[in-house]
């Protein structure tokens, strides 16, 4: 069996005291513009995004940066399904071009 | 299934928002959900209107008392939601400059709250931070407990005339609303 997409990932992880701005988005886009197409750039924050931080994923072409909340983190990883929910979010962003869709919402 | 959902930032929020609206836990018609922040309620808000099998009021704070900030916000939130689907769905409630602004509009509710007289200096730095002003008054209780044991004792009737409330009201009272005019973004959009 090969690798799953919970294998293919770049991930940025920021625990600042503020929201995420856009450089370190704009960091990760360019570390993911010298790897394969289909990778995906994940970046996590505790206080969430500014406003241009989320246009900037919003408008991203291709859409290969997926946010995620603190909450879902937590959740994610105190239900111990991560990987699910990562699969839920990619499925999002490539049905609806969503990519900060809140796994909140639901699993798939 | 609930017919609207009340996207908001915390629990305290959702203790006071459901003690201003009147809404008990027993009514199935509307559910509150503390998101977090205003980041992810504006994500979980979107979130949502995608499963588009609810109506949305997204309430968060501005955190600002800059006018022209304000009104940012509030152009960013209506352009996220209405990427997702028909404004018919969701309506943005931004507090400036946070929702426990809504307390200070009556000095009894709030000397009942803290349980003690107010200062004017008090009253007038809550016109600015209003929640801190209020987390230091309170001696750093918990916010949803103060709300979840006192408020509801209280009479309100003039913070429930106080901007958004009438309106938030409004919109999860209406009739006719429908929750099958979800519009997607095209892919490639």
């Amino acid at each position: 069996m090969g690798p799953s997409i919970c294998d293919m990932n770049c991930i940025k992880s920021k625990d600042y005291s503020a929201p995420i701005n856009v450089e370190p988005m704009a960091k990760l886009r360019n570390q993911l513009s010298r790897r394969p197409a289909g990778t995906l750039g994940l970046v996590f924050s505790r206080e969430g995004f500014t406003e241009p931080a989320k246009i900037l994923a919003r408008m991203m072409q291709p859409l290969n940066i997926l946010l995620w909340e603190y909450e879902e983190l937590e959740q994610s990883l105190t239900t111990g399904t991560m990987c699910r929910a990562l699969v839920t979010k990619f499925q999002y962003a490539v049905e609806s071009g969503l990519p900060d869709y809140d796994i909140r919402t639901g699993l798939r | 299934m609930n017919r609207f959902t009340v996207v908001t930032e915390g629990k305290h929020d959702v203790a006071l928002l459901k003690t201003l609206l009147n809404i008990t836990d027993d009514n199935t018609n509307v559910k509150f959900v503390a998101a977090g922040g205003w980041s992810s309620a504006d994500s979980l808000a979107r979130s949502y209107l995608i499963h588009g099998d609810t109506n949305v009021a997204l309430v968060v704070d501005a955190d600002t008392t800059d006018p022209s900030q304000v009104e940012d916000r509030k152009r960013f939130l209506h352009m996220s939601l209405g990427e997702i689907s028909s404004s018919a769905m969701w309506k943005v409630f931004v507090i400036d400059p946070e929702i426990e602004r809504l307390l200070f509009e009556d000095h009894d509710v709030v000397e009942a709250l803290v349980g003690r007289p107010i200062s004017d200096t008090d009253f007038v730095s809550a016109s600015f931070e209003p929640k801190a002003v209020l987390q230091r008054l309170l001696h750093g209780q918990s916010l949803t407990e103060v709300y979840n044991r006192i408020l509801g004792r209280l009479d309100l009737s003039r913070i429930r005339k106080a901007t958004p409330i009438p309106e938030l009201l409004a919109f999860i009272n209406r009739e006719g609303s429908k929750t099958a005019s979800r519009r997607r973004m095209p892919i490639g959009t």
